[in-house]
Protein backbone atom coordinates (compact mmCIF):
# COMPACT_ATOMS: atom_id res chain seq x y z
CA UNK A 1 0.00 0.00 0.00
CA UNK A 2 1.74 3.22 -1.15
CA UNK A 3 0.65 7.12 -0.49
CA UNK A 4 1.09 9.19 -2.69
CA UNK A 5 3.26 12.35 -1.64
CA UNK A 6 1.27 15.00 -3.44
CA UNK A 7 -2.17 13.40 -2.28
CA UNK A 8 -0.38 13.47 1.74
CA UNK A 9 -0.02 17.16 0.83
CA UNK A 10 -3.29 17.82 -0.49
CA UNK A 11 -4.18 16.08 3.20
CA UNK A 12 -2.46 18.16 5.53
CA UNK A 13 -3.14 21.24 3.58
CA UNK A 14 -6.70 20.45 4.00
CA UNK A 15 -6.65 19.54 7.75
CA UNK A 16 -4.56 22.31 8.60
CA UNK A 17 -7.03 25.16 7.77
CA UNK A 18 -9.08 23.19 10.16
CA UNK A 19 -7.43 25.31 12.64
CA UNK A 20 -9.24 28.60 14.20
CA UNK A 21 -7.42 31.88 13.99
CA UNK A 22 -5.58 32.69 16.41
CA UNK A 23 -7.16 34.13 19.94
CA UNK A 24 -3.81 35.84 21.31
CA UNK A 25 -2.60 39.13 20.24
CA UNK A 26 0.76 40.89 20.12
CA UNK A 27 -0.09 42.65 23.37
CA UNK A 28 -1.02 39.73 25.19
CA UNK A 29 2.45 38.11 24.00
CA UNK A 30 4.77 41.45 24.49
CA UNK A 31 3.59 41.26 28.18
CA UNK A 32 4.91 38.21 28.93
CA UNK A 33 7.71 38.50 26.70
CA UNK A 34 8.66 41.63 28.74
CA UNK A 35 8.58 39.70 32.24
CA UNK A 36 10.38 36.74 30.50
CA UNK A 37 13.22 38.89 29.22
CA UNK A 38 13.43 40.59 32.96
CA UNK A 39 13.57 37.12 34.23
CA UNK A 40 16.31 35.90 32.07
CA UNK A 41 18.35 39.25 32.67
CA UNK A 42 17.90 38.38 36.41
CA UNK A 43 19.14 35.47 35.98
CA UNK A 44 22.02 36.13 33.74
CA UNK A 45 23.20 39.02 35.79
CA UNK A 46 22.82 36.63 38.91
CA UNK A 47 25.10 34.02 37.17
CA UNK A 48 27.66 37.22 35.74
CA UNK A 49 28.18 38.19 39.46
CA UNK A 50 28.66 34.16 40.62
CA UNK A 51 31.54 34.06 38.14
CA UNK A 52 32.88 37.23 39.06
CA UNK A 53 32.49 36.23 42.72
CA UNK A 54 34.48 32.90 41.93
CA UNK A 55 36.85 35.01 40.08
CA UNK A 56 37.82 37.18 42.82
CA UNK A 57 37.57 34.65 45.36
CA UNK A 58 39.96 31.81 43.99
CA UNK A 59 42.62 33.96 43.69
CA UNK A 60 42.59 35.51 47.07
CA UNK A 61 42.01 31.93 48.28
CA UNK A 62 45.28 30.64 46.43
CA UNK A 63 46.96 33.98 47.51
CA UNK A 64 47.25 32.74 51.43
CA UNK A 65 47.03 34.93 54.39
CA UNK A 66 45.85 38.30 53.54
CA UNK A 67 42.53 40.63 52.82
CA UNK A 68 40.24 37.77 53.44
CA UNK A 69 37.72 37.14 49.94
CA UNK A 70 34.75 39.52 48.98
CA UNK A 71 32.66 37.14 47.44
CA UNK A 72 29.44 38.18 46.33
CA UNK A 73 26.97 35.43 45.11
CA UNK A 74 24.19 36.32 43.57
CA UNK A 75 21.71 34.25 45.33
CA UNK A 76 21.26 34.78 49.33
CA UNK A 77 21.19 32.69 52.10
CA UNK A 78 17.35 33.56 52.71
CA UNK A 79 14.67 35.62 50.33
CA UNK A 80 12.79 38.76 51.39
CA UNK A 81 9.67 39.19 50.77
CA UNK A 82 8.16 42.79 49.23
CA UNK A 83 4.86 43.95 48.89
CA UNK A 84 4.73 47.02 46.28
CA UNK A 85 1.58 49.76 46.40
CA UNK A 86 2.13 52.96 43.74
CA UNK A 87 -0.40 55.29 44.34
CA UNK A 88 -2.46 53.48 46.65
CA UNK A 89 -3.30 50.62 44.29
CA UNK A 90 -1.41 47.76 46.27
CA UNK A 91 -0.58 44.43 44.03
CA UNK A 92 0.13 41.07 44.93
CA UNK A 93 3.81 40.25 44.35
CA UNK A 94 3.80 35.94 43.63
CA UNK A 95 6.19 34.15 45.21
CA UNK A 96 7.46 32.21 42.49
CA UNK A 97 6.01 34.75 39.69
CA UNK A 98 6.73 37.54 38.16
CA UNK A 99 6.84 41.27 39.62
CA UNK A 100 3.89 42.99 39.68
CA UNK A 101 3.38 45.71 36.82
CA UNK A 102 1.67 49.33 37.13
CA UNK A 103 0.79 51.71 34.14
CA UNK A 104 2.36 55.26 35.08
CA UNK A 105 2.22 58.06 32.31
CA UNK A 106 5.55 60.06 31.39
CA UNK A 107 5.74 62.88 34.05
CA UNK A 108 3.69 61.27 36.52
CA UNK A 109 4.14 61.99 40.53
CA UNK A 110 4.58 58.66 42.06
CA UNK A 111 3.52 57.59 45.66
CA UNK A 112 5.74 54.15 46.13
CA UNK A 113 5.54 52.05 49.14
CA UNK A 114 7.15 48.94 49.63
CA UNK A 115 7.23 46.53 52.72
CA UNK A 116 9.85 44.22 52.87
CA UNK A 117 9.67 41.18 55.05
CA UNK A 118 13.30 39.87 56.19
CA UNK A 119 12.67 36.17 57.68
CA UNK A 120 13.41 34.90 61.25
CA UNK A 121 16.82 34.41 61.95
CA UNK A 122 18.31 36.99 59.32
CA UNK A 123 19.47 40.32 59.02
CA UNK A 124 20.09 42.83 56.24
CA UNK A 125 22.98 44.95 56.34
CA UNK A 126 22.15 47.14 53.86
CA UNK A 127 19.14 47.49 51.48
CA UNK A 128 18.66 49.95 48.31
CA UNK A 129 15.49 50.97 46.79
CA UNK A 130 15.63 52.89 43.30
CA UNK A 131 15.16 52.87 39.47
CA UNK A 132 16.87 50.84 36.74
CA UNK A 133 15.94 50.17 33.26
CA UNK A 134 15.86 46.53 33.27
CA UNK A 135 19.11 45.45 34.52
CA UNK A 136 19.31 44.20 38.27
CA UNK A 137 22.64 45.21 40.31
CA UNK A 138 23.68 43.55 43.04
CA UNK A 139 25.14 46.03 45.70
CA UNK A 140 28.88 46.13 44.82
CA UNK A 141 31.85 45.77 47.63
CA UNK A 142 31.02 47.16 51.46
CA UNK A 143 27.64 47.38 50.26
CA UNK A 144 27.87 50.16 47.66
CA UNK A 145 25.44 51.62 45.26
CA UNK A 146 24.13 48.56 42.84
CA UNK A 147 25.52 50.38 39.54
CA UNK A 148 22.22 50.08 37.46
CA UNK A 149 20.65 51.88 40.03
CA UNK A 150 19.68 55.27 39.22
CA UNK A 151 17.98 57.23 40.68
CA UNK A 152 18.02 55.71 44.23
CA UNK A 153 15.01 56.43 46.14
CA UNK A 154 15.53 54.80 49.62
CA UNK A 155 19.06 53.37 51.18
CA UNK A 156 19.35 51.91 55.14
CA UNK A 157 21.33 53.07 57.09
CA UNK A 158 21.19 50.57 59.69
CA UNK A 159 20.71 46.78 59.22
CA UNK A 160 16.97 45.51 59.19
CA UNK A 161 15.99 42.64 61.98
CA UNK A 162 13.18 40.00 60.96
CA UNK A 163 10.02 41.30 60.22
CA UNK A 164 8.37 44.06 58.03
CA UNK A 165 10.08 47.46 57.10
CA UNK A 166 8.43 49.73 54.87
CA UNK A 167 9.41 52.55 52.90
CA UNK A 168 7.42 55.24 51.57
CA UNK A 169 8.82 57.15 48.46
CA UNK A 170 7.77 59.83 45.95
CA UNK A 171 9.36 59.78 42.44
CA UNK A 172 8.36 61.60 39.21
CA UNK A 173 8.43 59.79 36.36
CA UNK A 174 10.44 61.28 33.31
CA UNK A 175 9.23 63.39 31.14
CA UNK A 176 8.93 62.13 27.14
CA UNK A 177 9.14 58.28 27.58
CA UNK A 178 7.68 56.42 24.29
CA UNK A 179 5.02 54.92 24.78
CA UNK A 180 5.69 51.15 26.05
CA UNK A 181 8.80 52.19 28.12
CA UNK A 182 9.44 49.59 31.23
CA UNK A 183 11.54 51.14 34.09
CA UNK A 184 11.67 49.09 36.97
CA UNK A 185 11.25 49.73 40.94
CA UNK A 186 14.33 47.14 42.30
CA UNK A 187 16.39 46.11 45.13
CA UNK A 188 19.79 45.38 45.95
CA UNK A 189 20.37 43.93 49.21
CA UNK A 190 23.24 42.54 51.18
CA UNK A 191 23.61 40.13 54.38
CA UNK A 192 25.94 38.94 56.40
CA UNK A 193 25.10 35.80 56.53
CA UNK A 194 27.23 33.65 53.74
CA UNK A 195 28.44 37.38 52.65
CA UNK A 196 25.59 37.41 50.01
CA UNK A 197 24.94 40.48 47.51
CA UNK A 198 21.36 40.19 45.91
CA UNK A 199 20.02 42.59 43.05
CA UNK A 200 16.47 41.87 42.06
CA UNK A 201 13.01 43.46 40.38
CA UNK A 202 10.30 44.58 42.43
CA UNK A 203 7.72 46.05 40.27
CA UNK A 204 7.66 47.36 36.69
CA UNK A 205 6.61 50.52 35.61
CA UNK A 206 5.07 50.98 32.22
CA UNK A 207 4.20 53.69 30.47
CA UNK A 208 0.32 53.10 28.15
CA UNK A 209 0.71 52.50 24.73
CA UNK B 1 9.89 50.56 19.27
CA UNK B 2 12.46 48.21 20.01
CA UNK B 3 13.33 45.76 17.34
CA UNK B 4 11.70 42.88 18.78
CA UNK B 5 8.56 44.44 18.97
CA UNK B 6 8.73 45.69 16.13
CA UNK B 7 9.64 42.24 14.31
CA UNK B 8 6.91 40.25 16.76
CA UNK B 9 4.37 43.02 14.93
CA UNK B 10 5.37 42.30 11.50
CA UNK B 11 4.97 38.63 12.17
CA UNK B 12 1.00 38.92 14.13
CA UNK B 13 -0.02 40.58 10.35
CA UNK B 14 -0.19 37.80 8.58
CA UNK B 15 2.28 35.06 10.26
CA UNK B 16 0.32 33.98 13.45
CA UNK B 17 -2.66 31.91 11.40
CA UNK B 18 0.23 30.06 9.42
CA UNK B 19 2.03 29.42 12.58
CA UNK B 20 -1.28 28.04 14.42
CA UNK B 21 -1.66 26.02 11.32
CA UNK B 22 1.47 23.99 11.37
CA UNK B 23 0.92 23.55 15.49
CA UNK B 24 -2.58 22.15 14.67
CA UNK B 25 -0.96 19.73 12.59
CA UNK B 26 1.13 18.91 15.48
CA UNK B 27 -1.73 19.10 17.97
CA UNK B 28 -4.26 18.16 16.36
CA UNK B 29 -6.17 19.99 18.96
CA UNK B 30 -6.79 23.72 18.33
CA UNK B 31 -6.27 24.64 21.94
CA UNK B 32 -2.86 23.04 22.30
CA UNK B 33 -1.85 24.84 19.42
CA UNK B 34 -2.90 27.89 20.03
CA UNK B 35 -0.90 27.30 23.71
CA UNK B 36 2.43 25.69 21.39
CA UNK B 37 2.73 28.39 19.18
CA UNK B 38 2.25 31.51 22.15
CA UNK B 39 4.95 29.10 24.33
CA UNK B 40 7.37 29.23 21.34
CA UNK B 41 6.77 32.68 20.24
CA UNK B 42 7.71 33.95 23.92
CA UNK B 43 10.65 31.43 23.87
CA UNK B 44 11.50 32.71 20.91
CA UNK B 45 11.22 36.55 21.50
CA UNK B 46 12.47 36.02 25.27
CA UNK B 47 16.31 35.61 23.95
CA UNK B 48 17.74 38.46 22.21
CA UNK B 49 17.89 37.96 18.43
CA UNK B 50 20.97 37.79 16.35
CA UNK B 51 18.80 38.33 12.88
CA UNK B 52 15.40 40.11 13.96
CA UNK B 53 14.29 40.09 10.70
CA UNK B 54 10.38 38.63 10.34
CA UNK B 55 11.43 35.58 8.24
CA UNK B 56 14.29 34.35 10.43
CA UNK B 57 12.24 35.15 13.88
CA UNK B 58 9.40 32.80 11.47
CA UNK B 59 11.65 30.04 10.66
CA UNK B 60 13.17 30.25 14.25
CA UNK B 61 10.35 29.77 16.04
CA UNK B 62 8.60 26.89 13.81
CA UNK B 63 12.07 25.20 15.00
CA UNK B 64 10.96 26.10 18.63
CA UNK B 65 7.39 25.08 17.95
CA UNK B 66 8.62 21.47 17.01
CA UNK B 67 10.82 20.86 19.22
CA UNK B 68 8.60 22.08 22.37
CA UNK B 69 5.99 19.55 21.18
CA UNK B 70 8.06 16.73 20.81
CA UNK B 71 9.74 17.31 24.66
CA UNK B 72 5.72 17.96 25.78
CA UNK B 73 4.55 15.03 23.89
CA UNK B 74 7.15 12.86 25.57
CA UNK B 75 5.71 14.62 28.97
CA UNK B 76 2.41 13.50 28.15
CA UNK B 77 3.78 9.82 27.54
CA UNK B 78 4.89 9.48 30.94
CA UNK B 79 1.69 10.85 32.10
CA UNK B 80 0.12 8.46 30.00
CA UNK B 81 2.30 5.57 31.85
CA UNK B 82 0.97 6.61 35.44
CA UNK B 83 -2.33 7.38 34.45
CA UNK B 84 -3.65 4.65 31.85
CA UNK B 85 -7.02 5.27 33.42
CA UNK B 86 -7.41 8.47 33.08
CA UNK B 87 -5.67 8.93 29.51
CA UNK B 88 -5.13 5.52 28.15
CA UNK B 89 -3.95 5.30 24.39
CA UNK B 90 -7.30 3.46 23.37
CA UNK B 91 -8.67 7.00 23.57
CA UNK B 92 -7.90 8.01 20.44
CA UNK B 93 -9.10 4.82 19.08
CA UNK B 94 -12.96 5.49 20.38
CA UNK B 95 -15.09 5.51 17.09
CA UNK B 96 -16.88 8.47 18.63
CA UNK B 97 -13.76 10.53 19.22
CA UNK B 98 -13.02 9.99 15.10
CA UNK B 99 -16.81 10.99 15.13
CA UNK B 100 -15.51 14.38 17.21
CA UNK B 101 -12.48 14.87 15.32
CA UNK B 102 -14.18 14.49 11.69
CA UNK B 103 -11.04 13.87 10.00
CA UNK B 104 -9.48 10.73 9.04
CA UNK B 105 -5.89 12.63 8.62
CA UNK B 106 -5.99 13.74 12.07
CA UNK B 107 -6.73 10.56 13.59
CA UNK B 108 -4.08 8.78 11.65
CA UNK B 109 -1.57 11.46 12.52
CA UNK B 110 -2.12 10.49 16.01
CA UNK B 111 -1.22 7.03 15.20
CA UNK B 112 2.84 8.13 14.45
CA UNK B 113 5.13 8.96 17.18
CA UNK B 114 5.80 12.65 18.13
CA UNK B 115 9.01 13.02 16.04
CA UNK B 116 7.38 11.02 12.99
CA UNK B 117 4.46 13.16 12.92
CA UNK B 118 7.35 16.30 13.60
CA UNK B 119 9.14 15.16 9.92
CA UNK B 120 5.68 14.70 8.22
CA UNK B 121 4.65 18.35 9.07
CA UNK B 122 7.85 19.55 8.04
CA UNK B 123 8.54 17.68 4.92
CA UNK B 124 5.05 17.44 3.77
CA UNK B 125 3.43 20.60 4.81
CA UNK B 126 6.24 23.08 4.98
CA UNK B 127 7.97 21.19 2.27
CA UNK B 128 11.30 21.45 3.66
CA UNK B 129 14.47 19.50 2.73
CA UNK B 130 15.15 16.69 4.17
CA UNK B 131 18.48 18.15 5.46
CA UNK B 132 16.31 21.22 6.64
CA UNK B 133 14.06 18.50 8.73
CA UNK B 134 16.72 17.24 10.06
CA UNK B 135 18.48 20.50 11.12
CA UNK B 136 14.99 21.57 13.00
CA UNK B 137 15.14 17.91 14.69
CA UNK B 138 18.66 17.51 15.27
CA UNK B 139 19.06 14.51 14.32
CA UNK B 140 20.47 12.76 11.24
CA UNK B 141 19.31 12.84 7.72
CA UNK B 142 19.15 8.98 7.91
CA UNK B 143 16.90 9.00 10.95
CA UNK B 144 14.56 11.74 9.11
CA UNK B 145 14.31 9.57 6.13
CA UNK B 146 13.39 6.13 8.33
CA UNK B 147 11.08 8.25 10.39
CA UNK B 148 9.21 9.49 6.94
CA UNK B 149 9.04 5.92 5.82
CA UNK B 150 7.88 4.12 8.82
CA UNK B 151 5.24 7.54 9.07
CA UNK B 152 3.92 6.81 5.56
CA UNK B 153 3.69 3.23 5.91
CA UNK B 154 1.53 3.46 8.76
CA UNK B 155 -0.43 6.53 7.43
CA UNK B 156 -1.30 4.84 4.15
CA UNK B 157 -2.67 1.29 6.06
CA UNK B 158 -5.01 4.24 7.90
CA UNK B 159 -5.81 6.56 5.21
CA UNK B 160 -6.50 3.67 2.64
CA UNK B 161 -9.35 1.75 3.93
CA UNK B 162 -10.88 5.26 5.12
CA UNK B 163 -10.31 6.28 1.22
CA UNK B 164 -12.28 2.99 -0.22
CA UNK B 165 -15.26 3.59 1.94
Amino acid sequence: MVLDEQELRHHLAAAADRASAPRFTVDDLTGRIRRRRAKITGLVSGSLLAVAAIAVAVPVALSGPGTPPTAHPAVGPFRLSFTVAVNGQPRVFPKNGPPPSFTATPGEHLRIRIGVTVPAHAEVTTLWLGISRGVFTAPGPHGRRPASMDPVLAHTRKPLTPGLHTFAMTWAMPTGLPRGTTLWLVTGWTTRQENASVGQGVAELVTPR
Amino acid sequence: MESWKQTLAELSRDRFASLKRQAFLLCGNDGQAEDLVQDALIRAFAQPMRTPRPDAAEAYVRVIMVNLFIDGARRRSRWNRTAPLLTGTDMSADPADQVLTRDVLLTALNDLSPRQRACVVLRFYQDLPVAQVASALGIGEGTVKRYLSEAMTRLAARLSPAESE
